[in-house]
């Protein structure tokens, strides 16, 4: 159990004595405290007792120091060091002034720790005066805002050049799509029925491919090993609040104050020590709406809020870039707005982290929907997605092939995090190009048995930008780990080369050469013109004619299992109609490419809060949180 | 493209495993003449009743129905005594007299007992034929029953009169000459107005040549020969007789669409619209008979136009393309 140091005990009788906290507060903070191992501050705010700044205040009157308002009396610029923000932050005390030749050093942490760290780094000729929490962060942020946004935005491209898509074709890869392009011109020029013949061998063993591959996946991930989850789920519930670490979590939105109350809802009942929760909501300055949402809730106390600069791209994973500088956990995590993670999530992850070997750098939990029966799309997103988290992922883990990560509910540990550059803000899907690097970098990519669940998209344009959006980040993905096939081949593995170009590649290339051949079959059906028999030779008609019904078959099957992990049988049927799925994938497919080449970063933005059950969802969050 | 031809050949090809030769019965052999079916129309299905002594276990008698040796139906007798065989008929298994077989075997027989049970097997009343009506596309097999309801006559001055009885003896013996609507026969050294002819004789000398390039007929050998070709213009087909330097012993219509002959009777017939690509006439240098020429040099073209906007939009990629930096800029800040 973590003991009360002497500091926080004298506060804690100060602010009872003056009528702050109520003895019952008093003993409860003292239990936190304890159980937790914080200081009375984290405990304080996480119960929403006091406010940062009274908090702050009082600490100071405590003490005889001077409290000062950052936003007011802001530090002096040029004291402050950017390679020390983090320290900062950690510690919550950095460099205000220079007064009477001494240095003037500020600290929202009052405690012997704070000022060994202000001795050690700027001797003892120091003054320390107090200030609020958050007055630390907003001032760190205003400083550094625009380095911090450059650096968001640059430093992948800066110093790994070859795993960043800010160059989205290089020279080699547009030559060799030249002379592909050539070669088949000349083909269907010169020798117009082999050329096809050709193609189409190549297609229809890249069909045949594809069905295997999946199918072995979902074989391979469907062999559920329930012991390894109920062993970790047992290591959860045995680790003690005391031994957790600072869990950072990192909330990027852009105009969504309707779904605040639920992540808000949401995140207090993760069973994880609020006050060892480092919450941080990550919003584009000028996003007022989202602001004044956050206010109203009174999440300012809990929530820190990051403003992240205007500047290009604006997509998520550079918001996430910018508010990593100022993450204080030992892990991170992400969750979209409306997300709803299961309670045990964090707990599960870290005792996945502690049980796994060093080089797992990254935990994914599954995802899913609250919002699956709401109409025909929303129940085949949820097929979809059953499909993809359910089995696939699991089969990618068990036969060692690199994992994209899923867009929120990835954890990580921020120290690899940072060594790792972080995201790359020109990748629209930048958690799957993550998962990718990492697993060149050296480090492997986990899976825990927990779900998070999000709004599934309630309307076909809505869902189309979405998965234009995906399919041009794999595009994307697929385009910047091409680029050195030995060295992916080399780092990767044979294995994952072939699986990673199969997944994600495969994912694209069948939704955009699906319109082709369909139009191709219908046009034959209706018209029975022997017209396409020149380029269909028997061996090759009877592969597309397995590929065709063996293979979508299969397909549809698959879909049809996976619901069944998670016992919503009543879906299942719906596998069916998937062909219309298929269509939408082949328009967002078709949409996200023509994209990749006029518009490469710009973020498609899905809208949420557009389903009946987020605003149920909604309201029962704030009939919660009035409670 | 799957079709149902390659269903039929598909079963043809398949006979059950074990099945001996010893064991097979034609029990019934008909003759289909595709000239006797009813005015404009097309045998589209057969059907076929079968009797027989049911057998045990394995031992039961399998019946089969073939046109032209493509099996088209097959059954198991089973426990049952009689069973219908029925199918439908692709056109293009039909010749102008086509052979339909009904036969029985037992699988794996080796006994007398077995042997008896496919002899039991017999055809219960005529195969019987479903109609339906008749399409455009033709060969001559197909026209036939187009010819019934009655058939024109066209014949040049300078072609001998033997040529048109030999037509109407082939194709329709039976129907009314000059009757007004009925199919058109064409018989002359020049190729009917309005219609363009599979081999033409207008462009100069014409050779038969193989895909592999082999000439076939050379074109003086072809010029000495009588060559009778479907024509079509949408639905209208006519059948052009180009006279040789001898009227043919007969002509022997039975299938293709383009049939060749000398004194002695048929040399060759073949389809122009499926072995064309095996076997197509070849003009003099600079001909283009069926405008592919033209056709191959438009596709090009196309293909040219396209291959340059695509190069020069992967150009203007290229051209976009950053410099590659090892650092950015550095920005204003850090001045």
């Amino acid at each position: 159990m973590g003991c009360l140091t002497i500091g926080d005990s004298w506060t804690a009788d100060f602010l009872v004595e003056n009528g702050f906290l109520s003895l019952a507060q008093f003993d409860e903070a003292l239990d936190l405290m304890e159980q937790w191992d914080r200081s009375l501050s984290d405990v304080v705010m996480s119960r929403r007792w006091m406010t940062p700044q009274d908090f702050h205040r009082a600490a100071a009157r405590r003490f005889g120091m001077t409290f000062v308002n950052l936003q007011t009396d802001p530090p002096n610029e040029t004291l402050l060091i950017e390679a020390e923000v983090e320290d900062y932050m950690r510690e919550l005390t950095m460099p205000w002034r220079v007064q009477d030749g001494r240095m003037v050093v500020v600290t929202a942490h009052l405690g012997p720790e704070s000022v060994l760290y202000a001795r050690r780094r700027w001797g003892s000729n120091i003054d320390m005066v107090v200030t609020a929490k958050f007055d630390v962060l907003w001032s760190l942020q205003k400083v550094f805002s625009a380095r911090h946004s450059h650096r968001a935005v640059h430093e992948l491209a800066d110093a790994d050049p070859e795993m960043s898509a800010r160059t989205v074709f290089t020279r080699a890869q547009l030559l060799v799509v030249w002379a592909g392009l050539t070669l088949l011109c000349l083909g269907l020029g010169f020798a117009p029925t082999p050329t096809l013949i050709v193609v189409n061998t190549i297609t229809s063993v890249f069909y045949l491919g594809n069905f295997v591959f999946r199918g072995v996946l979902v074989w391979a991930g469907g062999r559920r090993s329930h012991d390894r989850h109920r062993a970790l789920a047992m290591e959860a519930r045995l680790l003690r609040d005391e031994d957790l670490p600072v869990y950072t979590v990192l909330v990027p939105m852009f105009r969504e104050p309707e779904v605040l109350p639920i992540l808000a809802g949401a995140l207090r009942k993760l069973d994880y020590p609020l006050g060892k929760l480092d919450i941080k909501i990550v919003l584009e300055e000028g996003d007022d709406e989202t602001i004044d949402a956050a206010k109203r809730l009174g999440l300012e106390g809990i929530f820190e809020i990051v403003r992240v600069p205007p500047s290009q791209p604006q997509t998520k994973p550079k918001a996430c870039n910018y508010a990593l500088r100022f993450a204080r956990g030992e892990y991170l995590v992400i969750f979209d707005a409306e997300d709803k993670p299961e309670p045990d999530q964090l707990r599960k992850v870290v005792a996945a982290f502690r049980r796994s070997s060093p080089d797992v750098a990254c935990i994914q939990c599954r995802l899913n929907y609250f919002n699956a029966s709401e109409n025909w799309l929303t129940r085949m997103f949820t097929l979809d997605y059953s499909l993809w988290f359910d089995l696939m992922l699991p089969g990618l883990e068990r036969l060692g092939i690199p994992i994209p990560l899923g867009g929120t509910s990835n954890h990580f540990k921020i120290e690899v995090l940072r060594e790792l550059h972080a995201w790359d803000p020109f990748n629209v899907t930048e958690d799957a190009d993550l998962g990718i690097r990492m697993t060149q970098k050296g480090y492997r990519v986990g899976l825990v048995d927990s779900t998070t669940y999000e709004e599934a998209n309630v309307s076909h344009a809505n869902w189309v930008r979405q998965r234009s959006r995906w399919m041009k980040g794999y595009m994307q993905t697929c385009l910047v780990h091409t680029r050195r096939p030995l060295h992916l081949m080399k780092t990767v593995g044979p294995l994952g080369t072939l699986g990673f170009v199969s997944f994600l590649g495969g994912t694209v290339l069948s939704g955009l050469l699906n319109p082709i051949f369909w139009a191709v079959f219908l046009f034959w059906a209706v018209t029975q013109t022997g017209g396409f028999d020149i380029v269909f030779p028997p061996m090759l008609l009877y592969t597309s004619m397995l590929n065709l019904l063996i293979g979508n078959g299969m397909f549809i099957y698959l879909m049809m299992l996976a619901p069944f992990r998670r016992r919503w049988v009543q879906l299942a049927p719906y596998a069916l109609t998937v062909m219309w799925y298929w269509v939408l994938l082949s328009i967002a497919a078709w949409k996200g490419a023509w994209q990749l080449v006029t518009r490469p970063f710009y973020w498609e933005k899905t809208q949420h809060g557009l389903s009946k059950f987020t605003a149920a969802e909604v309201s029962s969050a704030l009939e919660e949180q009035a409670v | 493209m799957w079709t149902a031809l390659h269903l039929a050949l598909l079963a043809g090809a398949a006979t059950p495993s074990g099945a001996t030769e010893s064991a097979r019965i034609v029990i019934r052999r008909d003759v289909i003449d595709l000239r006797d079916l009813p005015a404009r129309s097309r045998l589209s299905a057969l059907t076929v009743d079968v009797h027989g002594r049911a057998g045990s276990g394995v031992r039961q008698p399998w019946v089969s129905m073939a046109v032209n040796g493509v099996v088209i139906a097959r059954t198991w007798l089973g426990r049952q005594d009689s069973v219908t065989l029925r199918a439908d008929v692709d056109e293009r298994l039909l010749s102008m007299r086509s052979l339909v077989e009904v036969a029985a075997y037992v699988p794996q027989c080796e006994t007398p007992y077995c042997r008896a049970l496919a002899a039991s097997v017999r055809v219960v009343g005529p195969v019987r034929q479903d109609y339906d009506a008749a399409r455009a596309d033709a060969t001559f097999a197909h026209l036939a029953s187009r010819y019934r309801a009655g058939l024109t006559l066209l014949q040049g001055p300078d072609v001998d009169p033997a040529f048109g009885k030999l037509v109407r003896n082939a194709l329709a013996p039976r129907a009314r000459p000059l009757a007004e609507g009925g199919g058109l026969v064409y018989v002359s050294r020049q190729q009917p107005p309005d219609f363009i002819a599979p081999i033409r004789f207008d462009l100069g000398p014409v050779s038969l040549v193989r895909q592999d390039g082999v000439t076939v007929i050379p074109p003086d050998m072809l010029d000495r020969l009588t060559v009778v070709q479907v024509l079509r213009t949408g639905d209208h087909p006519v059948i052009w007789v180009r006279p040789g330097r001898d009227v043919p012993r007969e002509l022997d219509l039975d299938s293709g669409d383009i049939g060749i002959f000398g004194p002695s009777g048929r040399l060759m017939a073949f389809s122009y619209a499926s072995d064309a690509r095996t076997l197509h006439p070849a003009y003099g240098p600079g001909v283009d008979a069926d405008g592919s020429q033209r056709t191959k040099r438009i596709w090009r073209w196309l293909l040219l136009i396209g291959w340059a906007a695509a190069s020069v939009g992967l150009g203007l990629v290229y051209r976009r393309l950053p410099r590659r930096v090892t650092a950015t800029e550095a920005p204003a800040w850090a001045a």
